[in-house]
């Protein structure tokens, strides 16, 4: 290894060494156990296109379970309401589902990928398009972000907030293109008894 | 034939201009750049400042280092990819990867992810770093115009409000 190169490495692992230390840690107040985030929650939420200012009403039901030793697995099922009904023609269901694992000697949680048995599993490769999910509890609620780099290399971060309000919980979602903000979501839930 | 030579001397400098309009943004950006950042929020956890900005190699491999008053913003090396104008961290796999009996880390696993993206005249460089369950994401813009750069910094953390700032940078001795 020539004497530049040498240089160049050391310059480069000072450089991350300062970004490490300089990176901000997950705030040390007291986080309540994420069990108590679990269970079932049903409320109304309104969303909003940034770009064309159209709004649209949903009703929300977000369910919160173990999975496998520490995770957790999130559900979550909009209906998008027509004249803030529900039962006309129109209406539009939606289901997603993402499960989260301990990061190793991480205070967050990755994704934990389907499994099939079928497939080879293969790594996510986020300059190819995969998404990067991940999971955040702290005191103040549980936060999901999923992000992108998409094809023209600009990046999509899509962020679920679901803090702890009472008996249930304050919901916020953002969707951010490459710094710009084009869609929100804010809603209440209440815990299902 | 002078109106030929004089139609012919037209042309020849429409295409310079064009060719200059549309400079290579990476290139264009290539040296060392220095400037103040204007006010600034009191609140912003971005020290900007004083700022310095250096980028070094060509279109296909190139660093890019942003330095404020407060020590370093932004640091990334990329290189060319399969996607035409986006680029990637050269990769550099550990032996147990090489091996096959590991997995290659991504951001969800601590390793920061560096790409940037070509886009007209300008140079976008991000950096994604995920570590002790908060994340910062960054987006650096460039866009140079002859002896100046305009510069464009975005970080997004988690769980606080977007700090931004904008600067003109002048390009400074080597």
């Amino acid at each position: 290894m020539s004497g530049r190169c040498a240089a160049k490495l050391l310059a480069i692992a000072a450089a991350l060494a300062a970004t490490a230390l300089a990176m901000p840690a997950l705030a040390a107040d007291a986080v309540p156990p994420l069990k108590e985030m679990m269970g079932v929650y049903l409320g109304r939420a309104n969303a909003k296109e940034h770009d064309t200012g159209a709004t649209e009403e949903r009703d929300i039901d977000v369910e919160v379970t173990p999975f496998e030793r520490n995770g957790f697995r999130i559900r979550w099922v909009n209906v998008t309401l027509v004249d803030g009904k529900r039962n006309v023609p129109g209406v539009k269901r939606r289901v997603s589902e993402l499960a989260f694992r301990p990061a190793k000697g991480g205070r967050h949680f990755v994704e934990a990928p389907a499994v099939n048995l079928f497939a080879e599993r293969e790594e996510a490769a986020p300059m190819g398009g995969d998404p990067v999910r991940w999971a955040v509890h702290d005191a103040a609620g549980l936060h999901v972000y999923s992000f992108v780099i998409l094809d023209d290399g600009r990046y999509e971060l899509q962020t679920y907030t679901r803090r702890r309000a009472g008996t249930g919980l304050e919901l916020r979602y953002e969707r951010v293109v490459d710094g710009k903000l084009l869609r929100t979501i804010d809603g209440r839930a209440v815990r299902v008894q | 034939m002078t109106g030929t030579r004089t139609a012919s001397l037209v042309f020849l400098i429409a295409l310079l201009t064009a060719g200059a309009a549309f400079a290579e943004p990476i290139v264009a950006s290539r040296g060392r750049w220095s400037g103040m950042v204007g006010e600034q929020p009191a609140a912003s956890p971005l020290r900007a400042g004083a700022l310095q900005l250096r980028v070094d190699g060509g279109a296909e491999r190139f660093t890019v280092n942003l330095a404020g008053a407060g020590g370093e913003l932004f640091a990334g090396e990329f290189r060319a990819g399969e996607r035409k104008d986006v680029f990637g961290a050269p990769t550099s796999k550990g032996l147990m990867t090489r091996l096959g009996l590991g997995t290659e880390a991504g951001p969800a696993e601590g390793k920061p992810l560096a790409w940037a993206r070509r886009a007209g005249e300008e140079l976008v460089v991000y950096r994604l770093d995920l570590r002790n369950g908060a994340h910062r994401l960054d987006r650096l813009a460039l866009a140079p115009a002859g002896d100046r750069i305009a510069v464009t910094f975005e970080r997004r953390e988690h769980d606080r409000a977007p700090a931004r700032f904008s600067a003109t940078l002048e390009r400074s001795a080597r």
